[in-house]
C-alpha cells in the first residue's frame, strides 16, 4: 500500500470518460427526455486528455515547496505523489512565472536538488534519487489487466465501476461482470465500487488477470448522522436518534412528507386520520408531555421551520430525516425541544459527473373500506323500522316498496370519483471539487375524490456549494414551493379542512329516494346540463359541486440559506461558520360564494310522494350557504422570518483523545401580516370578480392583523472520546424568547450524556458481538409554545355594540397578566443499548426513557371561583411524566444472489398527570391525577336488551333519561344519582357518566420492514401498527363517542343490521331518530372497540432494467416500480378503517402507484 | 489571508453588531392597548363601556318553551347542580364593570363625561345582579375587581343585601344619567331606562317568589307602586307612550314605546332569529324557534276581548279558530294557510300541514322536525327574501312602555288602587284593537283584587307573548308548580278536506282544512313539563360550590341551607 502523507484522491474523477461527440448525442437525448428543465445553470466541463499544453501562472515569495505544489494542484488537474520523508517540501523557494508549462515550473523549483519528476497523465511523481526511489516498481511499466467481478455467491456483477487509483482512468463491468484495462502501471491500484457493496482496493502487482469478489456492505457503523448543529458518527452517539433515509420514502406518493414516515421510527407516533388530498399526519415523539402543544420542533437544514414547511418538502429533495428523542440530542434546541426535534437535511451536490434523474409516478386511490352503499329499498325499510320503534304507522306502503324495487338514486355516482395523483421530478447532482450542486424541480398534482377538488404542489431547490480555497467554502441553498388547493365552496368545513367532515357526512349517506334531476316532463334524468335540479333537502349537492362557487388557496414559500464555512488557518481543528436564513411566505385564499339553487320536488301522486311530476318553475329553493349575498372573499397573509447563526467549531484528536466542541450564537425573528375582506352582492352569479360586487360600502368589509416575534440563543457542546471506548458529551443552550417577560425570558437547558463502547475493550472478546455500546443521558428542555404576552397588562379588542344606527367598537380588559410566566420544563432521562451481532448483520437498539415535565402552563380555572370574573393567564404549575420503551432490530444478509433486510421497531409510551388544579370539593373519582391526559368518558353499559326475559329482569322503576327501557335499547349502568350523588337512583342521566379507559390514544406503535433484492429486483414491505388503544366510535355530532342516527341520515352501514324482534342478535341497537337517547347516540362502553391494528402500510416493487438494454438509450440506470399503500389491515375495528377520524369523516385511502426513475 | 480576516469580521458584525440581543426580544404586541390611556381618552373610555353593553341579551329565543307559549319540554332532571341549565353567574361582566368604576376616577376625563359613563356602568351592574338574584337569590356581592391575592373564597350575601345593592346602583345611575338619549346615542341607558328598570326590580322584590309567606300583603308592594308610578309619570312627561298600532311595536323602530332597546343594525349586528322563526321552506340554516303551541293560540281573546266561547258576539269553533280574534292574534301567530309574504309575494300563503305545504314545514304524524302547526309572526320581517333571512335587523325592546304601565297596574292593584290598574288594562286593550264593548271595558270583567290580578297576568300572557316574560312571571308569582308542572303540549293538526287534491295547483284557504288538537310529536321520552316548587330558586352550580367552601347552596338543592327569600 502507498502510505503517502500527501496522497490526494482524484480531483476530477470521471468514470467512463466520454468524448465530446458522445456528449452531444447524449444531450439530444436529455432534451428529449426532460423538455422542461433549464440547464443553463449547469456547466458541463468535458474532460479530455490532459495535455502538456496546460499553462500555469504562479507568483510566490518565500513559499515552501509544498505551497507551490498546492498552487499547481489548485490551478490545474495535476496532483502530486511523493513520500514525505523522501522530498523536502518545507524548503523555501521563490517562484514567479506566467503562462508556463508545468515542466518549466518544476524545473525551476527543483533546480539544484536531486529531485526528479515524472508526469503520467495528470499524475506527477516526485522522486529524490539520492534518498532512493520510494516506488520500487517503475511507473513506466505498462500492463493490460482484465478480470471478472462477482458477488459473494458467485454471481457476476454488471455495472461495477473500476477505477485506477490516482488517475482519471476508469471503466465499468459489462453484463457478464468483465472489465479490461489496456495500459496501466504495473503497480496501479484498482478501486472496485458498487452500490450496496463494500468498495475494494486491489493492487495489480503485475498480474494481468484480476478477479474480484465484492462483499455486501454492512450498513450502519460508519454512518454519519445529523445531530443538532452538526453531525456525528453513529458510533459516537450518546443519545437517542432515529434516522430515516430518504431513499426509503422517495417512491411513496404523497402530498405531505409526514404521511410517508409512519412505522419507520420507534417512539415516534405518526397518525393520519384522513385520506383527502393535501392531508397530512400528526407527529408525536415519545408521548404527550404537556397539555399544550405537543408538536416537535422542526429544523430543516439547520433552520427552525414549522410543520407545514416540513410537510411540503418533496420526498425527493430530502436526504435524511432524523428524530431527536432524548435530552442528549434534543436539549440543544432548549426551550422548544420538550416534545422532541425533527431534523431534516436536504440533498447536496456530490463530487461526481452530473447525474440527471427524472422520476415520474402515477397513482390511483380507493377507500380502504367500501363506501356506504345501500339501496332505496333498504332505506324505506329502515324508515319503516324507525316508525315501528315509535309505534307509528309505517310511512312507506307497498306501492312505494314496489316502486323502488328497480330504482335507487345514488349521490356519489354524481360527485365521487376515484382520486388520482401524479408526481414528476427532475434533478441533477454533480460537481467538481470546487463546486458541487444539486438542483431539483418537482411537481405533484392530486385530484380529490369529489369532483372539483384538487391539490398541486411545485417544489424547487438549488443547493450549490463553492469551495473557494482550502479554507473557505460558501454555499447557497435556495428552495421554494407553491401549493394550490382548489375545491368547491362549502363554508361549513374549515376552509382548508382535510377531513372535510361536514361535507362528507352530509353526502356519504345521502338519501336514495329522490332523483337529482328531472326533465321537463318530470322524468328522472342524469343529464346535469339540460335537466332541472330537484330535491327536498335544503340544498343540492350535485349543483354545489358542479355549478357552485369555489375556494382557491395558494401558498408560496421561498427560503434561502446562505452558509460560509471557514477553517481558521492558524489553529488546526478550529473552524467557524456563518449561516443566514431568510424565508418569505405568502398566502392567498379566495372564495367565490355562489348560492345553491334547485326546484322543489313535485310529486305526481298522493299515495307515493316519491313519484316525480314536472317541476313548478316558481318553486325555487335557494341555499344561501349562510350568506345574505353572493360575493367574493379574499384573504391574504405575508410573512417573513430570518435566522442568523454564528458557529465556532473545534475538532481535534490528540493520540487517544478526541475532542470536539462548538459554540453557536443564534438569532431569529419573524414578522407577519394578514388581512382579508369581503365584497358582496354580485352583479351576476357568473362573475367571480370584486369589481362586479356592490359599490355600497356596507356590502364590503375589511380586516387585518400583524405580529412579530424574536428569539436569541447561545448554544454550546463539548464532546470527548477516549480510545473510541469512552464517550462523554455535554451540551447547553441559553435561550431567550419574546414570549416571556424580561426577568424570565432567559433560561438555561443543559444536558449530559455518556456512552461506553464495550466491544472496543480489549477484555471484551465475544466474536459474535461486533458492536456493543451502552449509553445514558440526562438533560432538560423546555416548551414555550404558548400564547405570547401573557405577562402584559393590556386592554384588547372587545365586543362591539350598536347605538343609534351604527355599530361601535368595544375594548376590554385583557386576561389579568401573569408577570412570572416562563417556559415549561422537562427533565429527560434515557438509557440505551446499541448492539451489532455477526459482523453487524444483526443490529439493534434499545431505549428506556423517563420524562418529567413541570412548570407546565395551565390556567387554574378549576380552583379559582367564578366570582373572580376573569379568564386566567396560564401559570407554571402543572406536572406530568411520560415513560416508555423503544426497541428496534435489523438483520441484513443474503441467500445466494438474494440480499435481504428484516427489521422491526416498537415503541411504548404512556403519560401521567402528576399535578393539576382540582377543586377541593371535587369527587375523587373525577380526578385527573395519576391518569394520562387522553381518556374516554361516557356511560358504562350492559349491552343491548335483546329479549323480553332480559327486559323483565330490569327493575320496574328503572328509567333511562326518564323513560322505561325497551327491547333493542342499550341498557346502561346506573352508578350515580341526581347532582352526581353516589349510588344508583333508578334513572340514567348525565350523572352516570364516568371514565371508561385510559388508552384513548395508542400507547404502542410498531413497524416491521422487509426488503429483498435479487438481480435488480427490489421488493420492500412495511407493516405498521398500533396497540394498547381503545377507540370509541364517534361522529361529528357526537365527538365524544356514540353514533348519530337520524331518520333522514342513518349511518347506514351500521343500521342495516340493527335490532328488530326478528333479528334479536343484531350488533346494533334499534332504529331510531336523532334525539332518542337509549339507542346509541351517547358515548358508552358499547361503542368502544379495540383500536389496535396491523396494516401493510407500504409495498414497493422495483426493477432496475439491465444496463445492457438501457445503454442503447444512453440511460445509465432505469428503474420501474410499483407501489401500494394501505393494501390491507388487520383489526378488530370493523365499522371504518381504524385510523379514520370518525364514522362520518373522510375515509382513509389505499393507493396504487406506478413509477419510473431514470438516471442519465 | 487578509480576505479571510475581513470576511470573519463582516460576518461577526452581521450576527452581533446590528442590535444588542435583549432589545431584540422586546417585540411589539400589535393587538394591545395601554390600560392607562383608556381613562384619559373619552373615545377609549366609551369603547370600554361599549363592550360592557354587549353582555345584554337580545331576542329571547325559545324562552316561551319553558312555559306555555311555545314547544319544548322542561323534563324531570332538567335543572341539576351538575349541569348548566338555569345558571346565571355573570361575574365576568361584573368584573369588567368594577374595573371601570374602580379606575375611571383616576383618569382625566371631564366630570360630565365620566359621570355619564359611570351612570351607565352602575345600571349594567344592577342589571346583572338583579338577573342573578332572580335566578338564585342572594349571591356574593363583588364591588371591586379582585386581585388573585385577595381572599377569593367569598360567601353569599343575603337576598335583601343584594336588592339593596341593586337599588343603590340604580339610584347612582338615576342621579347622573340624562333623561333621554337620542340620535347616535339612542339605545344607551338613560334615566328613563333606569326608572323603568327600577320599577321592574321592585315588582319582583315584592312578588311571591321572594315572599312566599306573605305574597301579596308585604310592604314591598308599596315600594313597587311608588317606583312604578314615578317611572310611568316621568316617562309620560318625556313623551313615552303606546304606539297606536300593535304591529308597529316590533316592525318599526325608535318609537315612543321603546324604553330599553337592544339595537340591531345592518351591517354590524344582525338578528339570527328570523331564520329560526320562519318555516324551513323559506328559511336557511336554522329552524324551530318560538313555535306557538295550542295553549297560547287558544287563549287569545275574541275580538271583543272575551275568551273564546265566552263571547256573545263572536262565536268560537275549533274549525274556524282563526276567525274574529283579538287583533294581536294576527300579529303574533302565523297559522295554517294564512297570508304570510315571507319575501315570496304579498299574497303568499303558508301551509303548515306538510302535504299541501312543504314537508319540512308541516305538523303531522311522521314529521321529521318538531313542529306545532304554527309559526311566530312577532318580529318576523316579511320583506326579506329566502336568501336574506340573515339580514333581519329589527331592534329588540327589552323594556317597552307597555311593561311600565303593566308593572304599575300590578303594583297599583296590590296597594289598593284598582281603578288605576283597570285604566291601564283598558289602555292596553284599546291599543290592541279590541272592541270597546257597550260598557267601554274592552271585555274586562274583573272587579275584585284577585280578579284584577288575574286579568293583569292574563293580559301580560297575550300582550307580551314571545317577549321572554311568561316563564319568569309565573315563577315570580309562584304559579309554575300549579299551572305548568305536569302539563303536556299540543299543536293543531291541519288536514286538507276530503275530496280536495293536494297536488292541484290551487290556492287553499284555512277553511279548506279540517283541524284537530294533537299532542306534539316529541320524539324523546320528555313529554311532561316538570316545574316543581324548588325551581323558584335555581341552585348554584356544583362546580362553583366545589371551588369555594364558603358558598352555601340554596335550600332544596343538595341539602343546601341558604334561604334565598326575603324573610
Amino acid at each position: 500500500m502507498f502510505n503517502l502523507y500527501n496522497y490526494k484522491r482524484m480531483k476530477k474523477k470521471w468514470i467512463n470518460d466520454e468524448g465530446p461527440s458522445r456528449s452531444l448525442l447524449k444531450w439530444l437525448r436529455v432534451m428529449k427526455l426532460t423538455v422542461l428543465f433549464l440547464l443553463t445553470a449547469l456547466i458541463h466541463v468535458s474532460a479530455s486528455v490532459y495535455s502538456q499544453q496546460t499553462k500555469l501562472s504562479i507568483s510566490l515569495q518565500n513559499a515552501s515547496v509544498k505551497d507551490v505544489l498546492r498552487q499547481i494542484e489548485d490551478q490545474s488537474e495535476f496532483f502530486f505523489l511523493y513520500k514525505n520523508e523522501n522530498i523536502d517540501v518545507g524548503r523555501i523557494v521563490n517562484v514567479d512565472i506566467r503562462n508556463k508549462s508545468v515542466e518549466y515550473l518544476l524545473d525551476q523549483v527543483f533546480k539544484g536538488t536531486t529531485v526528479s519528476y515524472e508526469i503520467v497523465n495528470r499524475q506527477i511523481v516526485l522522486v529524490d534519487k539520492e534518498r532512493g526511489n520510494p516506488f520500487p516498481q517503475s511507473q513506466q511499466q505498462q500492463k493490460s489487466v482484465s478480470g471478472k467481478v462477482t458477488d459473494s455467491s458467485g454471481g457476476t456483477l454488471p455495472g461495477v465501476s473500476v477505477a485506477v487509483k490516482g488517475t482519471a482512468n476508469g471503466t465499468i463491468t459489462d453484463a457478464d461482470g468483465n472489465y479490461t484495462f489496456a495500459n496501466i502501471p504495473g503497480d496501479a491500484i484498482l478501486i472496485f465500487s458498487f452500490v450496496g457493496m463494500k468498495s475494494q482496493e486491489i493492487k495489480v502487482d503485475g498480474k494481468s488477470v484480476l478477479n474480484v469478489t465484492l462483499k455486501e456492505e454492512t450498513i450502519g457503523l460508519e454512518e454519519v448522522v445529523a445531530v443538532g448543529y452538526g453531525s456525528q458518527k453513529k458510533v459516537s452517539l450518546t443519545g437517542a436518534i432515529t434516522s430515516v433515509n430518504a431513499a426509503k420514502i422517495e417512491a411513496i406518493p404523497s402530498s405531505n412528507l409526514s404521511n410517508t414516515l409512519a412505522g419507520r421510527a420507534p417512539g415516534v407516533t405518526i397518525s393520519s386520520s384522513s385520506g383527502f388530498v393535501g392531508s397530512s399526519s400528526d407527529i408525536l415523539i415519545r408521548g404527550k408531555g404537556t397539555y399544550n402543544n405537543t408538536n416537535p420542533l422542526f429544523v430543516i437544514d439547520g433552520v427552525v421551520r414549522d410543520k407545514t414547511d416540513f410537510d411540503v418538502l418533496d420526498p425527493n429533495e430530502v436526504d435524511n430525516v432524523s428524530f431527536l428523542k432524548d435530552a442528549a440530542t434534543a436539549s440543544i434546541y432548549g426551550s422548544r425541544a420538550a416534545s422532541g426535534v425533527v431534523l431534516v437535511t436536504t440533498k447536496k451536490g456530490k463530487v461526481q459527473k452530473p447525474v440527471f434523474n427524472y422520476k415520474s409516478s402515477f397513482s390511483m386511490e380507493r377507500p380502504t373500506q367500501p363506501l356506504q352503499s345501500y339501496t332505496a329499498s333498504e332505506q324505506i325499510e329502515y324508515q319503516n323500522d324507525v316508525a315501528e320503534t315509535y309505534g307509528n304507522p309505517a310511512p312507506n306502503n307497498q306501492e312505494i316498496i314496489d316502486y323502488f324495487k328497480d330504482k335507487t338514486y345514488c349521490l356519489l355516482d354524481y360527485i365521487w370519483r376515484d382520486p388520482s395523483s401524479q408526481q414528476h421530478n427532475l434533478s441533477v447532482n454533480g460537481g467538481s471539487e470546487n463546486l458541487t450542486y444539486y438542483m431539483m424541480i418537482g411537481y405533484n398534482k392530486s385530484l380529490g375524490s369529489f369532483y372539483n377538488t384538487d391539490y398541486s404542489r411545485y417544489n424547487f431547490r438549488s443547493n450549490v456549494t463553492a469551495k473557494i480555497n482550502r479554507y473557505l467554502s460558501v454555499g447557497l441553498n435556495i428552495n421554494g414551493n407553491q401549493r394550490v388547493g382548489n375545491r368547491f365552496y362549502w363554508p361549513y368545513d374549515d376552509a382548508e379542512s382535510t377531513t372535510l367532515q361536514d361535507f362528507y357526512r352530509a353526502t356519504f349517506n345521502w338519501q336514495k329516494l329522490w332523483p337529482f334531476y328531472v326533465d321537463k316532463d318530470g322524468n328522472p334524468t342524469s343529464d346535469r346540463k339540460n335537466g332541472y335540479p330537484v330535491g327536498v333537502e335544503g340544498w343540492h349537492p350535485v349543483e354545489l359541486v358542479f355549478n357552485g362557487g369555489y375556494r382557491k388557496a395558494v401558498y408560496r414559500t421561498l427560503n434561502s440559506i446562505f452558509r460560509v464555512d471557514l477553517k481558521i488557518p492558524f489553529i488546526d481543528g478550529l473552524s467557524t461558520s456563518f449561516l443566514a436564513d431568510y424565508t418569505s411566505d405568502d398566502y392567498n385564499g379566495k372564495n367565490f360564494v355562489k348560492f345553491n339553487k334547485q326546484y322543489e320536488f313535485q310529486s305526481a301522486s298522493t299515495t307515493n310522494p316519491y313519484l316525480p311530476a314536472p317541476v313548478d318553475l316558481t318553486k325555487v329553493s335557494v341555499m344561501n350557504l349562510s350568506r345574505s349575498y353572493e360575493g367574493i372573499d379574499e384573504n391574504a397573509s405575508f410573512g417573513s422570518s430570518y435566522q442568523l447563526n454564528w458557529f465556532l467549531n473545534y475538532d481535534k484528536t490528540f493520540g487517544k483523545h478526541a475532542v470536539s466542541g462548538m459554540v453557536v450564537y443564534e438569532k431569529q425573528g419573524l414578522t407577519g401580516k394578514s388581512f382579508g375582506g369581503q365584497a358582496n352582492q354580485l352583479l351576476s352569479s357568473n362573475i367571480d370578480q370584486i369589481f362586479a360586487s356592490s359599490a355600497s360600502a356596507d356590502k364590503r368589509w375589511f380586516d387585518g392583523s400583524e405580529l412579530e416575534s424574536a428569539r436569541a440563543s447561545w448554544i454550546g457542546r463539548l464532546h470527548y472520546e477516549y480510545a473510541d471506548k469512552y464517550i462523554a458529551e455535554f451540551s447547553g443552550r441559553y435561550d431567550g424568547s419574546y414570549i416571556f417577560p424580561e426577568d424570565t425570558r432567559w433560561g438555561f437547558f443543559p444536558s449530559g450524556s455518556v456512552a461506553w463502547r464495550i466491544s472496543n475493550e480489549s477484555f471484551f472478546d465475544v466474536p459474535v458481538v461486533s458492536n456493543l455500546k451502552i449509553r445514558g443521558s440526562i438533560g432538560s428542555s423546555g416548551n414555550d409554545n404558548v400564547s405570547a404576552f401573557q405577562f402584559q397588562n393590556n386592554y384588547v379588542l372587545g365586543n362591539s355594540y350598536a347605538f343609534g344606527n351604527g355599530i361601535n367598537t368595544g375594548i376590554q380588559a385583557g386576561t389579568p397578566p401573569n408577570p412570572n410566566i416562563t417556559w415549561e420544563k422537562s427533565t429527560n432521562y434515557n438509557v440505551g443499548l446499541d448492539f451489532g451481532l455477526f459482523n453487524n448483520k444483526l443490529t439493534g437498539e434499545f431505549d428506556y426513557f423517563y420524562r418529567y415535565s413541570y412548570d407546565i402552563l395551565k390556567e387554574r380555572v378549576r380552583v379559582i371561583p367564578g366570582t373572580y370574573g376573569a379568564n386566567l393567564s396560564a401559570e407554571n404549575y402543572a406536572e406530568m411524566d411520560v415513560r416508555g420503551l423503544e426497541f428496534s432490530l435489523n438483520y441484513n444478509n443474503n441467500i445466494g444472489k438474494l440480499r435481504y433486510v428484516v427489521g422491526g421497531n416498537i415503541g411504548w409510551a404512556k403519560d401521567k398527570v402528576l399535578a393539576i388544579d382540582e377543586p377541593a370539593g371535587m369527587e375523587s373519582w373525577r380526578s385527573a391525577i395519576g391518569h394520562p391526559i387522553d381518556r374516554i368518558w361516557g356511560y358504562d353499559d350492559y349491552g343491548i336488551i335483546r329479549t323480553q326475559a332480559q327486559l323483565d329482569a330490569i327493575p320496574a322503576n328503572f328509567t333511562q333519561w326518564g323513560e322505561k327501557p325497551t327491547l333493542g335499547a342499550i341498557y346502561y349502568k346506573d352508578i350515580r344519582g341526581a347532582n352526581r350523588s353516589d349510588g344508583p337512583d333508578g334513572n340514567i342521566d348525565a350523572n352516570d357518566m364516568t371514565f371508561l379507559s385510559d388508552n384513548a390514544i395508542p400507547r404502542v406503535n410498531y413497524g416491521i420492514n422487509l426488503e429483498g433484492e435479487w438481480k435488480g429486483i427490489t421488493l420492500s414491505l412495511l407493516f405498521q401498527g398500533v396497540g394498547a388503544y381503545d377507540k370509541i366510535l364517534s361522529t361529528k355530532d357526537t365527538p365524544n363517542g356514540g353514533v348519530f342516527q337520524g331518520g333522514q341520515r342513518p349511518y347506514f352501514e351500521i343500521w342495516t343490521n340493527h335490532w328488530t324482534p326478528e333479528n334479536p342478535n343484531a350488533p346494533y341497537p334499534r332504529a331510531a331518530t336523532y334525539s332518542w337517547n337509549p339507542y346509541g347516540i351517547y358515548g358508552s362502553r358499547f361503542w368502544i372497540r379495540n383500536g389496535a391494528y396491523l396494516r401493510l402500510k407500504n409495498v414497493n416493487l422495483a426493477y432496475t432494467l439491465p444496463r445492457t438494454w438501457t445503454q442503447q438509450l444512453l440511460i445509465d440506470k432505469c428503474q420501474v416500480y410499483v407501489n401500494a399503500t394501505n393494501l390491507f389491515c388487520i383489526s378488530g375495528f370493523s365499522e371504518t378503517d381504524p385510523e379514520q377520524y370518525m364514522m362520518d369523516s373522510y375515509p382513509i385511502m389505499r393507493s396504487f402507484t406506478a413509477g419510473l426513475s431514470i438516471n442519465f | 489571508m487578509k480576505k479571510i480576516t475581513f470576511i470573519i469580521s463582516v460576518l461577526f458584525f452581521l450576527v452581533f453588531g446590528i442590535e444588542s440581543c435583549n432589545d431584540d426580544l422586546d417585540v411589539k404586541n400589535y393587538s394591545a392597548l395601554n390600560p392607562s390611556d383608556t381613562w384619559n381618552d373619552q373615545v377609549l373610555a366609551n369603547a370600554y363601556l361599549t363592550d360592557l353593553y354587549s353582555y345584554l341579551s337580545g331576542w329571547p329565543i325559545n324562552d316561551g318553551g319553558k312555559a306555555d307559549e311555545s314547544d319544548g319540554i322542561i323534563a324531570n332532571g332538567y335543572v341539576q347542580t351538575t349541569n348548566s341549565n338555569f345558571k346565571y353567574w355573570p361575574y365576568t361582566a361584573i368584573r369588567k364593570i368594577n374595573i371601570l368604576l374602580d379606575e375611571i376616577d383616576g383618569g382625566s376625563l371631564p366630570d360630565d363625561v365620566r359621570n355619564k359613563i359611570k351612570g351607565q356602568a352602575y345600571f349594567l351592574r344592577a342589571y346583572h345582579y338583579f338577573k342573578t338574584v332572580v335566578y338564585h337569590g342572594g349571591v356574593p356581592i363583588i364591588k371591586k375587581p379582585q386581585l388573585l391575592t385577595d381572599d377569593l373564597m367569598v360567601a353569599r350575601n343575603t337576598t335583601k343585601e343584594c336588592f339593596d345593592f341593586i337599588l343603590s346602583d340604580l339610584e347612582n345611575a338615576i342621579g347622573v344619567l340624562p333623561d333621554k338619549y337620542t340620535g347616535d346615542d339612542f339605545g344607551r341607558i338613560d334615566k328613563a331606562t333606569a326608572l323603568a328598570f327600577k320599577g321592574r326590580v321592585l315588582l319582583f322584590k315584592a312578588s311571591p317568589q321572594f315572599n312566599p309567606s306573605n305574597p301579596f300583603g308585604n310592604t314591598f308592594w308599596q315600594e313597587a307602586y311608588t317606583a312604578a308610578k314615578a317611572a310611568k309619570d316621568q316617562l309620560e312627561s318625556w313623551g313615552y307612550g303606546l304606539v297606536s298600532n300593535y304591529d308597529d311595536i316590533f316592525l318599526t323602530e325608535k318609537h315612543k314605546e321603546v324604553v330599553f332597546p337592544i339595537i340591531y343594525t345592518n351591517p354590524g349586528k344582525l338578528n339570527s332569529r328570523e331564520a329560526g322563526i320562519r318555516p324551513l321552506s323559506q328559511s336557511k340554516n336554522a329552524t324551530g324557534y318560538d313555535q306557538p303551541i295550542w295553549s297560547l293560540v287558544s287563549n287569545f281573546p275574541m275580538k271583543d276581548g272575551k275568551l273564546p266561547g265566552k263571547s256573545s258576539v263572536y262565536t268560537y269553533n275549533l274549525q274556524t279558530y282563526w276567525q274574529s280574534r283579538d287583533p294581536r292574534f294576527y300579529s303574533t301567530i302565523a297559522y295554517n294557510a294564512c297570508v304570510l309574504p315571507l319575501g315570496v309575494s304579498s299574497d303568499h300563503r303558508q301551509y303548515n300541514d306538510g302535504i299541501v305545504g312543504n314537508i319540512d314545514d308541516g305538523f303531522f304524524q311522521g314529521e321529521t322536525f318538531e313542529r306545532t302547526g304554527f309559526y311566530c309572526r312577532k318580529g318576523m320581517d316579511n320583506s326579506l327574501k329566502q336568501a336574506e333571512v340573515g339580514l333581519n335587523a329589527l331592534d329588540w325592546i327589552e323594556i317597552r312602555f307597555a311593561e311600565v304601565l303593566m308593572n304599575f297596574a300590578e303594583a297599583a292593584n296590590e296597594t289598593g288602587h284598582p281603578a288605576e290598574a283597570l285604566e291601564v288594562l283598558k289602555k292596553i286593550r284599546q291599543r290592541a284593537g279590541i272592541d270597546p264593548g257597550v260598557d267601554g271595558m274592552y271585555g274586562i270583567t274583573a272587579t275584585t283584587k284577585e280578579q284584577i290580578r288575574d286579568a293583569i297576568h292574563f293580559e301580560n300572557y297575550i300582550e307580551f307573548a314571545f317577549e321572554g316574560k311568561r316563564f319568569w312571571e309565573l315563577r315570580r308569582l309562584r304559579l309554575l308548580h300549579t299551572s305548568i308542572d305536569g302539563t303536556r303540549k299540543y299543536g293543531l293538526l291541519a288536514t286538507l278536506k276530503a275530496g280536495l287534491d293536494p297536488n292541484a295547483k290551487v290556492t287553499y284557504l284555512p277553511e279548506d282544512f279540517d283541524y284537530a288538537v294533537q299532542e306534539l310529536f316529541v320524539k324523546s321520552a320528555e313529554k311532561t313539563m316538570y316545574t316543581p316548587e324548588s325551581y323558584y330558586f335555581f341552585p348554584i352550580s356544583k362546580d362553583e360550590m366545589d371551588k369555594n367552601a364558603n358558598l352555601k347552596q340554596n335550600a332544596g338543592w343538595d341539602n343546601g341551607t341558604f334561604d334565598p327569600t326575603l324573610k
